[in-house]
């Protein structure tokens, strides 16, 4: 059973601009000082370029951000 | 270690917050009295009674005859009349039933007797059985006639009988006895413990016969319970002391028998509890009627109380308020945070959350200083390495562009004579570069033949406000080397802030505000019709001692034509705007409450739009254009000085984060070519982004000039997503410490952005890391 | 004294929630498996034998067991509910204030972020020390209050109401018969685990223990090493 946060992109319509393909959601792991946490990104499945939705960005991970560093 | 427990301690010990207020301190009991007057003004006769009968020995008794010394140290003597504390205790005690019970406690196997059955020895008497301890007291004639000599008031009382039926019930045993030598050393043969109650038997010695602390005569004696002696030689019964004597003398028998130290912890001393009563208005003491209080006036004589408190810094200061707490308890939690190692620091905001301006220190008659407390705490924790990363880098990295190639000017006066050095500052470059040089031209015509050089620089304070003194100590050193190649001269700061830096990366070199320079020139050409008729003053926190800054000030603005008052925040005990300390970048919410502090009631919330408000005249650019930033109008010196070149007007804002780059590379750039105003750019050539937009941006500390780089690293390389409906491109790239995401489109040759946001956490695939191929059978769920 | 059983009352405190539990498993609780090797370590150095008989109070999904069994040990799971899907060489499902095993079974008996559920921790901890073998370890890691500021415990729901400080948790061990061998201080821990709460999307009611401001909930996380005398 898996626990980790999905996150798709905010908006349809996103495909990787170097490969034209499809993004797929990929499992990666989100680092920041001395904590890591899994989560499942839109990746581009050639290249794996990899994308954080804003939703993502401004939401859980300024959050998580500030807990890990106890600010 | 930065911390130093007997330093912290010490600093600790400052605040008084938790010293007793002078009521408890007179009372030899230490009652309560704040708390016992608290319960009565919310009508919990209950919980006072309560509180009486654990503190005082036969409190019945006592709230009869005690000679309440709480009343005359009460500081509503002056404002009404002390409150009438022994009238409500009386009212406590009458009214209500016994609120506790005494726990009964194991028999103790050692046995005491008390001699002589005055207010001392029954007090010890009390509170021995109370305590477990078989008591026996041994009296003169009627076992209740040595009290009612010394106190004839009790005569009749029902409080009398009660106590002694009490004693019965607990055991205690009372036998009449000639009370003379044979009987003492009868009883120093038999019991484990002997008191000698001063005031019902000859036997007792002098008072300066014990020991002072103890009451202890000698071997397994102690005495209690002496006459007090005025000047004129009257002799008197001090109530109050007579049974504190007996209970002290009963503490000291415990310790005795049980073989155990005297002295230890038996009790604080406290230094004084500061009040202000300034303010305070008088109101009338509430006299009891014949009868006594009736729950209604003893309510009401109860709200008289003033509750004394110090909190005068946490009542001035916005952010001692948010951790509803005071300088004694934030001492203990920042101390507790440094000595985590690798712990959880809870204790972080707090610390970062001070703006260092020193108003606490001036407020606290014992000049307790949070400043110094948070930033040793700072230091600490940069040096273990256990701060926050994202709670001033956005301040340090804007400190190092400020210093930066694009920013930094040392330039001398044209003719070679190096006689002043103008330091605006690095915040004032940024907001009003044209007044800059105006100011520049000024002194130069008013200081002809000297020589006035420029020096465009932050002065480093960030760095020492985020506890990082090396940082600071380098670029002292750069701008020492930049001073020094000036010819060593006069330093003259625009920003006091500035001051107390460049004097620490200085000392050699006198540094003093600009304003005291200019202030007997003739003021500079140029209509002053569109100024405001009045002012309110507001001093920058960093100027409070300086007398020279203060009073330059006001001189330059009535010069100007502007009458001017003092706001609220003014001279020693003005505070800060929530720029100091880095707090405005830590947590901007907490910097503009503490911004808010100070304001005059007309400049309330509700009332500051409206059009006749009056503004505030500040001489830090900082306070100016946050409290516009607040809807507060509000203008600069500057202002007044050089009409037209800075704010058109006490309501306009100051400029963003983005635009306050711009500036200061625009004014390095006019200082260059010599031109008399700065044209910064409004924007990015090629970036077209709606204001909205950067209001957001600027909000999230994501500066243009990320944005550009992003855009224009992630468009060159190709490395972006596209979508098929909009047409955006979306890419991110992570120059330092922070992923930029940027979502855009190309436009003639420049770009459209759409949006923008930022994250710290690194994530593979993504800012400069994109573009790895990626095995899709590791990474299934 | 006992476990909960049966669906939480509303407002329940996280750590007795067993759906927050069942799920938790490894990743969530407070320095994960590589705590237990820390705490193992120490008690290896205190003269642990290794691999050993371990009983993992509290033992949930069963990872500190599989931890335990790669290693070469023989583990047993207790728990109110356990979850384990028969990877670990036996889990019980009772009671810890009433286990049924015999006397001396164990080396070594575990206890992570266990023993604050409970109100009585005395009797779970005679029961630890019954089944543990003469001179056998207790190995322990738990929230406690720290400092001197206030302890503000909050009205019995939250996390924290099972933390006690440092001195009581040694106390309760030492009226079992452990004597405290070594502490270590864990607090960053808690830290990370409340960020991990957030990122995963458990939400705790009410305030996690990390959520202090100003140092007025001042919870750490300890891990301590005792032997039954």
């Amino acid at each position: 059973m898996s626990l980790e946060p999905n996150y798709a992109p905010d908006e349809a319509g996103w495909e990787c601009g170097n490969c034209h393909r499809p993004l797929e959601q990929g499992k990666v792991q989100a680092c920041y000082l001395d904590a890591a946490f899994d989560v499942l990104l839109p990746r581009c499945p050639v290249c794996g370029l990899t994308m954080i939705p804003k939703s993502l960005a401004e939401g859980k991970m300024v959050e998580v951000e500030a807990l890990v560093e106890e600010k | 270690m930065h911390f130093d427990q007997q330093h912290l301690h010490e600093t600790e010990a400052r605040c008084t917050q938790e010293s007793p207020p002078q009521c408890r301190q007179a009372c030899p009991f230490s009652l309560d009295v704040r708390a016992f007057m608290q319960h009565c003004a919310k009508g919990d006769f209950g919980q006072a009674r309560r509180l009486l009968e654990r503190n005082l020995p036969l409190p019945d008794v006592m709230g009869l005859i005690c000679d309440h010394p709480c009343e005359t140290a009460c500081l509503r003597r002056d404002l009404g009349g002390s409150c009438a504390i022994g009238d409500l205790e009386r009212f406590c005690l009458a009214h209500l039933p016994v609120q506790s019970r005494p726990l009964p406690m194991p028999p103790k196997r050692f046995s005491i007797a008390v001699l002589g059955a005055g207010l001392a020895g029954l007090a010890a008497v009390w509170n021995l059985s109370r305590n477990g301890y078989p008591v026996t007291c041994l009296h003169g004639g009627e076992r209740t006639s040595a009290l009612l000599a010394r106190h004839p008031q009790l005569a009749g009382a029902k409080a009398v009988g009660d106590v002694f039926e009490a004693l019965d019930r607990a055991g205690v045993k009372f036998a009449e006895s000639s009370l003379d030598e044979a009987s003492l050393a009868q009883a120093m043969e038999s019991f484990d413990g002997v008191l000698l109650d001063a005031d019902a038997t000859t036997l007792a010695p002098r008072f300066k016969d014990v020991d002072a602390a103890t009451l202890l005569w000698r071997d397994k004696c102690c005495a209690a319970g002496w006459l007090e002696t005025t000047p004129t030689g009257h002799r008197y019964a001090s109530a109050s002391r007579q049974a504190n004597e007996g209970r002290i003398a009963a503490q000291t028998l415990e310790r005795v028998v049980a073989k155990v130290s005297l002295t230890a912890s038996r009790g604080d001393t406290f230094g004084p509890l500061h009040i202000d009563i300034s303010g305070i208005a008088p109101a009338p003491r509430i006299e009891p009627g014949p009868e006594g209080f009736t729950p209604d006036t003893a309510r009401k004589e109860a709200e008289r109380c003033l509750e004394c408190q110090c909190l005068a810094c946490v009542k001035a200061c916005a952010y001692l308020r948010k951790y509803q707490g005071y300088p004694k308890v934030y001492t203990r939690q920042i101390s507790n945070n440094a000595s985590i190692v690798k712990g959880h620091h809870q204790a972080n905001p707090l610390i970062e959350g001070c703006c260092l301006c020193g108003k606490c220190t001036e407020l606290c008659p014992e000049n307790f200083s949070m400043a110094d407390l948070c930033l040793m705490a700072r230091e600490d924790m940069v040096a273990r390495a256990y701060d926050p990363p994202s709670a001033h880098e956005f301040a340090i990295e804007d400190m190092e562009s400020a210093c930066g190639p694009e920013s930094f000017l040392s330039q001398p006066d044209p003719s070679g004579r190096q006689r002043w050095l103008l330091f605006p500052g690095c915040q004032l470059a940024a907001s009003r570069g044209a007044q800059v040089l105006a100011l520049l031209r000024h002194l130069r015509k008013g200081l002809p033949g000297d020589g006035v050089g420029l020096l465009l620089s932050c002065c480093g304070v960030p760095a020492k406000w985020a506890g990082r003194p090396n940082l600071h100590a380098r670029m002292g050193k750069r701008l020492a080397e930049a001073v020094a190649a000036q010819g060593n001269p006069v330093v003259l700061a625009a920003c006091a802030s500035c001051m107390e830096s460049l004097r620490q990366h200085l000392p050699g070199t006198e540094v003093r505000s600009v304003w005291e320079t200019i202030r007997d020139m003739p003021l500079p050409e140029g209509a002053r019709t569109g100024l405001p008729k009045s002012l309110w003053v507001r001093d920058p926190c960093s100027a409070r001692h300086d007398a020279a800054w203060l009073d330059s000030v006001r001189t330059l603005a009535r010069k100007a034509g502007v009458d001017v008052e003092d706001s609220p925040s003014a001279g020693r005990t003005t505070g800060c705007c929530g720029y100091g300390g880095l707090v405005w970048c830590v947590d901007p919410e907490l910097a503009d409450s503490i911004a808010e502090d100070g304001l005059p009631p007309d400049l309330a919330p509700e009332k500051r739009g409206e059009p006749d408000a009056r503004p505030v005249l500040a001489s830090c650019i900082m306070c100016r254009d946050r409290l516009v930033a607040e809807g507060v109008p509000a203008l600069h010196l500057l202002d007044l000085l050089f009409p037209g070149t800075g704010a058109a007007s006490a309501r306009e804002r100051g400029p963003g984060l983005s635009a306050r780059r711009a500036g200061r590379i625009a004014l390095r750039r006019a200082a260059l070519d010599g031109s008399d105003v700065p044209a910064p750019l409004a924007g990015v050539p090629g970036l077209d982004v709606d204001a909205a937009l950067l209001a957001r941006l600027e909000e999230r500390h994501i500066l243009l000039e990320d944005v550009a780089e992003t855009v224009q690293a992630v468009d060159a390389a190709g490395r972006y997503f596209v979508n098929s409906v909009t047409g955006h491109r979306l890419g991110s790239s992570r120059p330092r410490r922070v992923t930029f995401w940027v979502e855009y489109s190309p436009k003639d040759g420049g770009f459209t952005v759409h949006d923008a946001w930022c994250h710290r956490m690194v994530i593979p695939g993504c800012g400069s890391d994109a573009g790895q191929p990626w095995n899709r059978q590791e990474d299934a769920p | 004294m006992t476990l909960l059983e049966g669906p939480p009352p509303a407002g329940d405190a996280l750590w007795n929630r067993q759906d927050f539990r069942a799920v938790a498993g490894d990743a969530l609780r407070p320095g994960g498996l590589a705590l237990t090797a820390a705490g193992v370590a120490l008690c290896r150095e205190s003269g642990l034998g290794f691999p050993c008989r371990v009983l993992d109070m509290g033992c949930g999904a069963g990872a500190t067991l599989e931890w335990f069994e790669k290693q070469g040990c023989t583990a047993w799971g207790l728990d109110v509910a356990p979850k384990c899907d028969g990877n670990a060489h036996g889990t019980i499902r009772a009671d810890a204030a009433a286990m049924p095993l015999k006397d001396a079974l164990f080396d070594l008996v575990v206890c992570e972020c266990v023993l604050s559920l409970f109100s009585d921790v005395g009797t779970v901890l005679e029961g630890a020390v019954r089944v543990l073998e003469a001179g056998g370890m207790l190995l322990c890691s738990d929230m406690y209050l720290r400092g001197p500021s206030s302890p503000c415990r909050a009205d019995g729901v939250s996390c924290v109401a099972g933390a006690r400080s440092r001195d009581e948790w040694e106390a309760l061990f030492a009226g079992a018969g452990l004597r405290t061998l070594h502490f270590r201080d864990h607090s960053r821990e808690l830290a990370l685990l409340a960020a991990r709460l957030v990122w995963y999307g458990i939400s705790p009611c009410g305030e996690t223990p990390c959520d202090a401001s100003g140092g007025r909930r001042p919870v750490g996380y300890g891990l301590w090493v005792a032997r039954r005398s």
